[in-house]
């Protein structure tokens, strides 16, 4: 098995668990987690990517992915992040599935 | 102007750094000044590409594959030019919808900045010839247009842009994976390479193929094709109204636009088994589903936000009918533009004026804004004259359309598509007639005088307007589009 391959699998797996975290989890930070290690997943396969050139040298267009993927799952968890707070605030819910009453709860 | 593409972006960038270091006193001067801008560039981009056909711009002066090309083709001007116009609308009449005396309102005045990021973001996206690059660019529509949704900073709005963020943090990482598999199989990311590659025999791995079924998936999500609908009418229907216009008219187009450049523009035809003829039976679907719930809805924004999820449906119609062969392609392909400007056009009209007419009421409930008709004529004729373009009446940008996509399918064969096109203009009718009957009812309900400025009533009509006599402008479409990028070679090798 090379090296890609373990990388691949294991981007896979940690993308399918962030992608189920995603979708069946109620609770924001859950939500907000699961987004993320669908990027590390993501972020796996790709620097696995980088190894599988075949002189050996690194192939460095998949690290410039990840890079600036990781810049952008920091903007947008940092705004997932600041709507939960905020929506926490004002609702005192940690989920969006229930109805706000209104503002009137702590 | 060799460095119009760049100018495009830059433009509106410098416009919102600027609105977000300067007094909130400036702000309004500042984004009309950017607005007027951008439209004098977008005009000069579609004449120098009706001029010189289309052309790459090497970012920086450094050609693919190291530097990231912009590809500035017909329909990407066309797409910048709806945005330029529509957005000019909107950044009018946010002037005046936005109280000035309380610059504190609504996220402390951070509209402006957001507004003309979301611009950028827009403009970038449909310049843009990378698959990766198509990516950064979504991802930064996503982050403004989810900021922008949540300015009022209630539950609701709050709630809807939470649902909003975490349909595009999926949709995201989603179109990330298929990145990363497709350049895995191949090793490229700009979109004329990929499709060159893919036209060779052997090339058509499972691993691209994944890839690009991924990437097709995460821009459906995007573009809120039902089933993946359901995060649009709330996200649409709570934001502000300038941003309700913007977000319906343009930014469900720019995900839209990225679907077609890699349906049309990377995957040869066939490519992936199945997904043209899916596509299409979900627009179907989401022709009959939006229709049905705005038929359904009994808040006016709503209405019209479903109205847009069953609007899109047409947009999906066109894959089929444009694989049945080149002569075909461009009518299709045409028609689909057309459709896509004219619901962005009227659309806007349609967003800004309900909006408008809900504020005056003091509420959305439509079944009680009867006799709007004689107290707020001109919303209710902006509201109208939008809806004859939603339902594909003559002489409207949706009429030529449609006309032009159903003689496509017929053309092509697929006559059963032009039995769908047919029948969502009468339920676009049945949806329409259901909130124009309750205006024009002889029964009168309360309503609040016209607002100042005049603008907050004239410019959803000038927009309704402008999509009813869009099909004037079919023949500067069809001229943008013989310069399209998009065609890929029919042909495709063992």
């Amino acid at each position: 098995m090379s090296m890609y391959l373990i990388y691949a699998l294991g981007g896979a797996l940690v993308f399918a668990i962030g992608t189920y975290a995603l979708l069946a989890r109620r609770h924001l930070m859950h939500k907000v987690i699961g987004a993320n290690l669908m990027g590390s997943g993501t972020f796996l396969v790709l620097i696995g990517l980088g190894n599988r050139t075949p002189d050996g040298v690194t192939d460095p267009v998949p690290q410039a992915m990840v890079l600036t993927g990781i810049v952008v799952t920091v903007a947008l968890t940092a705004l997932g992040l600041s709507i939960a707070k905020r929506y926490f605030s004002v609702t005192g819910l940690d989920n969006l599935d229930d109805e706000p009453s209104g503002g009137d709860r702590p | 102007m060799d460095h119009l593409p760049a100018l495009l972006i830059i433009t509106p960038l410098a416009g919102a750094a600027l609105v977000f270091v300067t007094s909130r006193s400036v702000d309004r001067a500042i984004t009309t000044v950017t607005a007027a801008l951008i439209t004098a560039l977008a005009v000069l981009l579609a004449a120098r590409v009706l001029d010189t056909g289309a052309f790459r711009y090497q970012v920086g002066g450094w050609a693919a594959p190291v530097g990231i090309d912009l590809v500035a083709d017909g329909p990407a001007a066309l797409f910048i030019l709806l945005t330029a116009v529509v957005g000019s609308a909107v950044t009018l009449y946010a002037t005046g919808y936005f109280p000035s005396s309380e610059p504190t309102r609504y996220g402390n005045g951070l509209f402006w900045t957001l507004w003309l990021f979301m611009w950028t973001s827009l403009n970038a996206l449909f310049l843009t010839g990378d698959v990766f690059n198509v990516y950064v660019c979504l991802e930064l529509v996503g982050i403004s247009a989810v900021a922008l949704v949540t300015l009022k900073g209630d539950a609701e709005a709050l709630r809807a842009g939470g649902r909003y963020l975490f349909a595009s943090m999926l949709a995201a990482m989603t179109y990330l994976l298929g990145v990363a598999l497709v350049y895995s199989s191949v090793g490229q990311l700009d979109m004329e390479t990929l499709r060159g590659v893919l036209l060779e025999p052997g090339m058509a791995g499972s691993g691209v193929a994944v890839g690009l079924a991924l990437m097709v998936v995460a821009l459906v999500l995007k573009t809120a094709l039902v089933p993946a609908h359901f995060w649009l009418p709330t996200a649409h229907a709570s934001a502000p109204t300038p941003v309700s216009a913007a977000l319906s008219a343009l930014v469900v187009k720019g995900s839209y636009f990225a679907l077609l450049r890699l349906m049309l523009g990377v995957m040869p035809p066939g490519f992936l088994p199945g997904v043209d003829v899916t596509l299409a039976a979900l627009g179907s679907l989401a022709i009959l589903w939006g229709s049905l719930q705005a038929m359904l809805q009994p808040r006016i924004k709503q209405f019209v936000a479903y109205s847009t999820v069953a609007q899109i449906g047409y947009l999906f119609i066109v894959f089929p009918i444009a694989r049945a062969g080149e002569d075909v392609l461009t009518l299709a392909l045409t028609g689909a533009l057309l459709h896509a400007i004219a619901h962005g056009l009227a659309k806007a009209g349609l967003f800004l004026g309900a909006g408008s007419l809900m504020e005056r009421f003091g509420h959305a409930e439509i079944a009680r804004m009867r006799g709007a008709a004689r107290t707020a004529p001109v919303l209710t004729a902006a509201i109208a004259l939008a809806g004859v373009t939603m339902m594909g009446l003559p002489p409207s940008g949706g009429f030529g359309s449609k006309w032009m996509l159903i003689s496509a399918s017929l053309h092509a064969g697929q006559w059963w598509w032009a039995l769908v096109l047919g029948g969502g203009g009468l339920l676009a009718a049945a949806y329409m007639f259901r909130v124009i009957a309750v205006f024009v009812s002889d029964a009168e309900d309360d309503i609040g005088p016209a607002r100042a400025p005049v603008r907050l009533e004239w410019m959803p009509l000038a927009l309704a307007v402008a999509a009813l006599f869009f099909v004037l402008a079919a023949p500067l479409v069809s001229d943008l589009v013989a310069v399209s990028t998009l065609d890929a070679p029919a042909v495709m090798l063992p």
